[in-house]
């Protein structure tokens, strides 16, 4: 049997919200953390945000913002890759 | 024999042509400096050709290019933490903890919800907006915060990896790695 301790803490709670976005939590801690989720709107609310962030992290090169090197930059780095190849 | 095959696969009298510039962008928002993110992509060029009999043609070339580049931010990373003299510590970024959680019990104070002022994420104009406020706070995040966050979260890194890359432990990690976070959202919430 696991002896379950009410975790009543947010800012550990969080900080194993923060954890199960990366890991499988221990069953101790996952039990702990849905317990104290079920009665804690902030730290569901940080949960949600948490999970928005991330999703839409993957997405960032491809809808952010886009940034250019300048041409002559681009021009003397052809320069470098071609001498490169024909070595 | 060996060599045609490559060549039909690769161009790299194309690269800087068509890669160049989205190589540029995606290292300049994972190490916040230009000429770091210009010679990052020359050293991925550089280090592609170098190792070009190594593409197996299964990614695309872009794929190929950007794994590269990734090794090449990860050990910009290692360098410049062997450079530091100081290292993370476990105290590096607390003052978040005090300003979201009271001190005396660890309780949350409220915060606004950031995924309700996002919600809507079909909308491409506010989707817009949120990646700008997120890249504006990424840039707002204190260095060290920052570089573990992205290692992780931007570069999908492994924690043992990173640990011993910036030569922390793995508790001290996940706390750096959770204030990133914490003050991430602090900052987007108050920039709506």
């Amino acid at each position: 049997m696991i002896k379950l301790k009410i975790l009543y803490n947010c800012l550990a709670a969080t900080r194993l919200v923060s954890k199960g976005q990366h890991k499988q939590l221990n069953i101790k801690d996952s039990l702990s953390l849905k317990f104290h989720l079920a009665f804690c709107k902030c730290c569901q609310s940080f949960q949600a945000d948490l999970d928005f962030v991330k999703e839409n992290l993957m997405e960032m090169d491809e809808h952010g913002e886009k940034y250019f090197l300048n041409e002559a930059y681009k021009k003397e780095l052809q320069k470098i890759v071609l001498t490169e190849i024909n070595k | 024999m060996a060599d045609n095959t490559e060549k039909m696969l690769l161009n790299p009298e194309l690269w800087v042509k068509n890669y160049a510039d989205s190589l540029f962008s995606f290292a300049l928002k994972r190490v916040n400096n230009e000429e770091v993110a210009q010679d990052l992509v020359q050293e991925t060029f550089l280090g592609a050709l170098k190792s070009r009999n190594n593409f197996d043609g299964k990614s695309s070339e872009k794929t190929w290019l950007i794994a590269i580049l990734k090794f090449k931010i990860i050990d910009h990373y290692r360098l410049k933490s062997k450079k530091q003299t100081s290292s993370l510590h476990q105290s590096d970024g607390e003052e978040i903890e005090n300003h979201y959680f009271e001190p005396k019990d660890g309780h949350f104070i409220p915060q606004p919800s950031l995924i309700q002022s996002f919600a809507n994420s079909d909308d491409e104009l506010l989707k817009r907006e949120f990646y700008k406020t997120l890249e504006n706070c990424l840039k707002k995040l204190p260095s060290k915060l920052a570089i573990v966050f992205k290692l992780k979260m931007l570069l999908e890194e492994d924690a043992d990896v990173i640990c011993e890359t910036l030569n922390i432990t793995n508790t001290n990690y996940w706390v750096i790695l959770h204030r990133a976070k914490l003050q991430l959202r602090d900052c987007m919430t108050n920039l709506r």
